[in-house]
């Protein structure tokens, strides 16, 4: 390249960058997603292996029929290539913690092989410590320190496998042996192994290793599933194999030797315990006769005894009788003195009584005395007051005849006074009438009297005699008033003093009364002094008597208690000799029972002799029928055969295999999908990057430059992005995916705690090689066809794509109401046809993975769904135990109907069989349901598309699905089914049903009858549960496990989570499909767009020029899309179920069929993210069709 | 009577990094409604920038461009794309048809998003295309390619129509057709048009001649009468 080209070749980089930029990143895309997702399988298989070598895991085991000894082990070391052996005992072991009962793997530690990864704590050292599984913590709790308990959970003791039954947890850790959950199974408990328990090699019991670990040299650093390794591995299985047949005779040999040799001690023994059986029934002979004789002189001895205690009864008796008597004396002494008592008490009460009298009446007495004198004293006084009373009264009486004296003489002057006045008056009325007489003179005179001195002088007279006289008549008066105020005075104090005679006189009349009473009283006083003393004497001879009385009863009862103590004497002398009877009645008793005893002892001990002597005989006959039959089973013995196993047999690492297998499988398919997509989009980019440089093209050509020095510009572009991108996707893919990958199957394979991602140049190489080829092919293609034109013809304008009708229009209808937008939008996109394939492709590609991505989900999730939700219609199954009895049976029944939980159930035989046909061997479950009425309520067997019902008869068995496929049967075909060892036996296929878990075979009781000529006993109950409560179903297993007759419960819910966890690490899957299917989708889309805007700039510009607002510039360019994306998911749906149903089929593990539809909400998602995808890029493109510049429409065209 | 178009002022400057490049220096020229307008200028003169400007797809940097009486310099993004479909009629040097659209569709294309606009058919027929309308633009000849165009910017019944080189891909007869087709729509419609030409032989024709050298009116002169079509050469 010449300098301006070059400078060129960055300036077109620098301009375009949009265009570099998306042809890198769809490359990396492809590359990314070609060699990463191709890459993870090996990378899967790399990581598992670095975990085996890390913990230097064996590469070779082997096991034999008879268990393998120190010999074989160093036979085995000495074999070339083999560079470290070691033997391991194992057994498996019951262990109850809390309520479950776990199955446990108990093996010895090694000490070079199979290293442990110890996660928590210490590896044992000493004998009792033991290392437990990490898994056993996911079952139930555990914590370092804790003890465990062992038992063999068979008829055989702990101590035949191992020294000691309990063993302290020193560490928590994994084994390289299990990558997986899975740790196989067992005969004992519930099948189920839990985890592992690793205990030193010293404390096993056993005498041979269960297997032996060999590892190789020369097998290190080969991938385990290789080709190498496996060819390595069979070398060193035919090595070992080799040996096996020497090694074999030695074991037999050997095996055969020790037999002999217990033979000859077991003759020995017997004969041993012969004689000793004999010696030891002889000395019990003897024995039983000594007690015989011991017997009978006890009898004889008890006679004697019956006899005197007879005698002592007759003494006793008479000894009560006499006690009879003393008892009545006694009783008749007590009432003696009793009633004597009772004489005594009432004399005592009379002599009281008359004290009492005595006393009161001497009060009496006194009290009457001091009232009689009281009454002397006041009569006394009495009489002096009454005689003071009669003076007075008389010298009163004198006093007031002198005042009556006084009123006469009163009255006698006023008497006197009176006559004196009439006396002055009548000379008065003489004077007046002498005066009246002057007057009537003088007037007849004529002469006035007045002036008359005579008269006036006997007027004045007249008038003053007049006067006077009204003066002495006012004193008489007075006088008169005063005398008659006395006059009554005296009256008044006359009576007073009358009545005051009047009371004396009274007074006295009552004095004298009292004095007669109070002589009479005084009298009475006396005559009761005298019969106060009289009483006083009577009482104290009273009192002396009754002291008398007292004193002859205390001597009384003195008596009586004398004679008290001699009867209780005489009882407690008598109960004494009673007792004396009963002991000795006691004794005689016991002495009868001892006797009896002693003679069922003896009877006892003749049956017992006799007894064992048939035992003994029995067992020495027993001993000499094993004898017998060692002797016959060593000349049966088999040679013993060695099962020489490579990695390939451990189960967790042929899973793993397949699970890579199955990445594998996606990494065919997904990619190239993916990659075709990017390829095709970035061949298309630079094809239409040529020819958009057609003037140039044609310019330098007119210049003169050559073809190829035109082209280089064009193939450098396209080789350094394909070539960026391609390193970028191989740096980013390789590690990213495989390790996303790795780390989602480590949710189920926990123990693949190494992830290996080298980078896998083969797998990067080839996609960017392709990528290559095809961008820098088209480019070269298409410079080439450019530069065949002429120059001038180059540089002219390219003649527009011709618009022309299209098809559509044709349906003249159709188009007519079509409006004009869309009329130019179909026949936009029907010009651009390469275009519209490409983002068809590319949208539909995008749908698809997200329709994979989602369907992958819907077919997994279907298994729960469906077979936990409408096909399994019951809740719980429970395993009735092999050897449980009827009785157990019975009780098991009864507690089902009367368990609330259970609302019902349904027996079953259920049987692990081999299905048999056309060349094609499958394990599958064998269900004879005991009751084919109610059978539909639990199992629904249908038709998985037409949803058909089918119902259980005797015309054939009904088989699932998946079997059916496997075995390659139709309805109406035979295949053989057979029990074990048992020869198989042909069975018809009347129907086909819907079924995810497992493989199933449904046959009729009365099928398997005819069948297999037995009765199908049942073994199983199917539950089903009135409330589905995860409390109450644990409680229901817990009381179901109680019974005798329940070997293990499953729960179907349990089963249904244990399948949503483990495709829960199936998401992480799906998210890796939706991000790269919305990457796919923007980076085609993006391109696409990109292309189609830049190749329509001119007409854009023009529409824009035309006034187009910017959203309807848009809508112009979006219609298209709009319609494009529309076409791609349609297209997409189609493209994504024929993919998904390819990626479930071989993701599909055995035993679980997944869905093969899609969920309809899936496909609506797919399209909805598409949509979005699409949106988003649009909206992107939306700034891009805003810069359009309109005056690029002037421009002359290019 | 005022000037129906009128550019005062008007500058504009790009500006690329340090250079400053003035397309437009100071422009100022007027025309009457209903002229038909030849701008005519050497190459680089500032033709293409004065009819970005007056077509609403260029901003003035500076100055006033009244379109009947409005400031079309002022408008904003919208009413500058309002003002392009309402008011504008374009005329393209390469006829800028949609290739995948007939005839009529092309002018159906730009009169459905025109509110007063005329019917297409009628005006299809009017420029001489009454039997071409359902043709393809490939297989139209160049002349009647420009027939279309200019059909299609009269339907939308613009207020100016802005021709840009409008013979310049087209040979001297169909040339002339064309600027006679201009002329008499011009004349009948009474439309103003304005040509955009650095062919000064077209100036006769002309009611108003604009001579721009530099960014800048150099001259500019009424013809008081035009001289028709057929009498011109080139």
């Amino acid at each position: 390249m010449k300098k301006a080209q070059r400078k060129d070749f960055f300036v077109e980089i620098k301009r375009s960058l949009n265009r570099y930029l998306s042809i890198l990143f769809i490359v990396a895309l492809g590359v990314a997603f070609f060699s990463g997702i191709r890459a993870a399988e090996p990378d899967m298989r790399l990581s598992a292996d670095a975990v085996a070598d890390e913990a230097n895991f064996m590469d070779i085991r082997v096991i034999s029929t008879m268990g393998l000894t120190e010999g074989d082990l160093e036979a085995i070391g000495k074999i070339e290539g083999i560079t470290a052996v070691e033997g391991e005992y194992s057994s498996d072991f019951l262990c109850v913690r809390g309520e479950k009962e776990l199955v446990l793997h108990v093996a010895s530690l090694s000490s070079e092989l199979n290293q442990l990864t110890v996660k928590e704590g210490r590896l044992p050292e000493k004998s009792g410590e033991c290392l437990i599984d990490e898994q056993l913590l996911q079952v139930t709790e555990f914590a370092l320190g804790d003890e465990i308990t062992l038992n063999s959970g068979t008829k055989d003791p702990v101590s035949d496998t191992l020294k000691r039954e309990t063993y302290t947890v020193v560490g928590i850790g994994t084994s390289p042996y299990y990558l997986n959950l899975d740790r196989g199974s067992s005969q004992i408990g519930n099948g189920d192994v839990k985890g592992f328990v690793m205990v030193p090699k010293e404390d096993f019991a056993l005498e041979v290793y269960t297997q032996i670990y060999a590892a190789a040299d020369g097998l290190d650093g080969f991938v385990t599933a290789g080709k190498d390794y496996k060819e390595g591995a069979e070398a060193l299985t035919e090595a070992i194999e080799a040996i096996a047949g020497e090694r074999c005779e030695i074991r037999l040999a050997e095996i055969k030797k020790d037999a002999e040799e217990e033979i000859a001690e077991g003759e020995a023994e017997l004969a041993d315990a012969r004689k000793e059986a004999e010696t030891e029934l002889a000395d019990a002979r003897a024995e039983l006769l000594d007690g015989e004789e011991e017997l009978s002189d006890g009898r004889k001895e008890i006679e004697d005894n019956e006899k005197k205690l007879a005698d002592a009864k007759a003494e006793i008796a008479d000894g009560e009788k006499a006690l009879e008597d003393g008892r009545i004396k006694l009783a008749d002494g007590e009432r003696e003195l009793s009633d004597g008592r009772e004489e005594l008490a009432a004399n005592e009460r009379k002599v009281t009584e008359a004290r009492a009298l005595l006393e009161e009446k001497r009060a009496e007495f006194e009290q009457a005395q001091t009232a009689l004198a009281e009454a002397r004293a006041q009569y006394e006084a009495g009489k002096a007051e009454a005689d003071a009373g009669r003076q007075s009264l008389s010298e009163a009486r004198t006093e007031l005849s002198g005042k009556a004296e006084q009123l006469n003489e009163g009255f006698a002057a006023l008497e006197a006074g009176r006559k004196d006045l009439e006396s002055s008056r009548e000379t008065l009325e003489v004077k007046e009438k002498e005066l009246a007489a002057l007057r009537e003179m003088l007037l007849a005179a004529g002469i006035d009297p007045e002036t008359n001195p005579d008269y006036t002088a006997g007027m004045k007279a007249l008038e003053a005699g007049k006067k006077e006289l009204a003066a002495a008549e006012e004193l008489l008066a007075g006088k008169e008033t005063e005398l008659l105020a006395g006059q009554e005075e005296w009256n008044r104090a006359d009576e007073l003093l009358a009545e005051k005679e009047r009371e004396l006189a009274a007074a006295e009349a009552t004095l004298a009364q009292t004095d007669a009473l109070l002589t009479e009283k005084e009298a009475e006083l006396e005559a009761g002094r005298s019969g106060l003393s009289q009483l006083a004497a009577g009482v104290a001879e009273g009192e002396k008597a009754l002291e008398a009385g007292r004193r002859e009863l205390a001597a009384g009862e003195t008596r009586l208690e004398a004679s008290r103590q001699e009867l209780l004497d005489g009882e407690r002398e008598l109960a004494e000799g009673r007792q004396e009877i009963a002991d000795g009645e006691e004794a005689l008793a016991e002495a009868k029972e001892t006797l009896a005893d002693g003679e069922k002892e003896l009877s006892d001990g003749w049956e017992a002799y006799e007894e064992a002597k048939a035992e003994a005989d029995e067992k020495l006959a027993d001993g000499e029928q094993e004898l017998a039959d060692a002797r016959a089973e060593l000349e049966d013995l088999e040679m013993p055969e060695w099962y020489v196993l490579d990695r390939d047999s451990v189960q967790s690492y042929v899973e793993f295999d397949s699970d890579a297998d199955r990445i594998g499988a996606i990494g065919k398919v997904f990619p190239v999908v993916f990659f075709l997509v990017a390829a095709l989009v970035s061949l298309t980019t630079m094809t239409r990057m040529v020819e958009e440089k057609r003037t140039e093209i044609g310019t330098m050509k007119a210049l003169g430059y050559s073809t190829m020095s035109i082209a280089s510009k064009y193939i450098f572009y396209a080789l350094t992005a394909t070539l960026a991108g391609s390193v970028l996707g191989f740096l980013v893919g390789e590690k990213a995916l495989p390790w996303v990958i790795i780390t989602t199957y480590k949710i189920l394979y926990t123990n693949l705690n190494v992830i290996r991602i080298p980078y896998n140049w083969g797998y990067a190489l080839g996609a960017a090689a392709i990528s290559l080829m095809c961008t820098v092919g088209a480019t070269l293609a298409a410079c080439l066809k450019a530069t065949m034109s002429q120059p001038s013809e180059l540089m002219r304008p390219v003649a527009p794509l011709k618009g022309k009708k299209i098809f559509l229009e044709r349906v003249r209808p159709l188009w007519r109401h079509l409006n004009f937008s869309w009329k130019s939008t179909l026949r936009n996109l029907l010009r651009y046809k390469k275009r519209l394939l490409m983002t068809v492709f590319g949208i539909g590609a995008c749908m698809a993975l997200l329709i994979v991505g989602f369907g992958l989900r819907d077919s997994i999730y279907v298994v729960s769904d469906k077979q936990y939700g409408e096909l399994w219609r019951y809740d719980a199954t429970a395993t009735i135990e092999k050897d449980a009895g009827e009785a157990e049976k019975a009780e098991l029944k009864e507690a089902l109907l009367s368990d609330e939980a259970v609302s019902e159930s349904l027996a079953a035989y259920t049987a692990v069989m081999d299905a048999e046909a056309n060349g094609v061997t499958k394990e599958v479950n064998l269900v004879v349901p005991e009751d084919l009425e109610r059978f539909p309520d639990f199992f629904v067997l249908r038709d998985r598309k037409t949803k058909k019902g089918y119902s259980l008869d005797d015309s054939g068995v009904i088989i699932s699905e998946k079997l059916a496929k496997y075995l390659d049967v139709e309805e109406g075909d035979t295949f053989t089914l057979k029990e074990s060892d048992v020869k198989g036996i042909s069975v018809r296929v009347s129907h086909i049903t819907e079924n995810y878990v497992y493989n199933y075979v449904y046959a009729s009781a009365n099928l398997y009858r005819e069948l297999y000529g037995k009765e199908p006993e049942s073994n199983a109950e199917y539950l089903k549960l009135t409330e589905v409560h995860k409390d109450r179903e644990q409680e229901l297993v817990a009381r179901l496990l109680k019974q005798d007759a329940v070997s293990g419960v499953t729960l179907v819910s349990d089963m249904n989570q244990s399948i949503l966890d483990m495709l829960g690490s199936l998401d992480a899957v799906v998210w890796v499909l939706i991000i790269s299917a919305g990457l796919l989708a923007f980076v085609v889309l993006y391109n696409l767009n990109n292309i189609n805007i830049t190749e329509r700039r001119r007409e854009l510009a023009t529409i824009r020029l035309l006034g187009f607002y910017d959203m309807e510039l848009a809508m112009y360019v979006y219609r298209e899309n709009i319609l494009l994306t529309g076409i791609g998911i349609v297209a997409g749906v189609f493209m994504g179920s024929i993919l998904h149903r390819f990626v479930i089929r071989t993701v599909e593990v055995d035993l679980i069929m997944f869905g093969r539809t899609v969920h309809p909400v899936s496909y609506l998602y797919g399209a909805g993210l598409t949509a979005l995808f699409a949106v988003l890029v649009n909206v992107t493109m939306f700034y891009k069709l805003r810069r359009i510049d309109m005056v690029e429409s002037l421009k002359s065209v290019e | 009577m005022a000037a129906f178009v009128e550019l005062k002022g008007v500058k504009k400057i790009y500006r690329m990094g340090e250079v400053v490049i003035k397309a437009v220096d100071n422009m100022n020229f007027s025309i009457e409604k209903g002229e038909f307008v030849v701008i005519v200028g050497p190459s680089g003169a500032g033709k293409t920038t004065v009819l970005n400007i007056l077509g609403g797809m260029d901003k003035a940097t500076e100055g006033q461009v009244l379109v009947d009486g409005v400031d079309v310099a002022g408008f904003d993004n919208r009413r500058m794309t309002k003002y392009r479909r309402e008011d504008i009629g374009f005329v393209f040097q390469f006829y800028n048809l949609v290739q995948n659209l007939t005839a009529l569709e092309n002018v159906e294309l730009a009169i459905q998003i025109c509110r007063d606009h005329l019917d297409a058919r009628e005006i299809l027929a009017e420029v001489g295309l009454k039997d071409r309308m359902d043709n393809f633009p490939s297989q139209l000849s160049g002349g009647e390619q420009q027939r279309v165009s200019i059909a299609r910017a009269l339907a939308k019944n613009p207020k100016l129509l802005l021709c840009d080189e409008p013979t310049g891909a087209l040979d001297y007869q169909t040339g002339k057709a064309i600027l006679k087709l201009l002329q008499d729509t011009c004349r009948e419609r009474g439309m103003t048009v304005v040509v955009i030409t650095h062919n000064s032989a077209l100036t006769p024709m002309a009611d108003r001649v604009i001579k721009i050298k530099n960014g800048q009116v150099s001259s500019m002169s009424v013809n008081e009468n035009p001289t028709p079509v057929e009498g011109i050469e080139w």
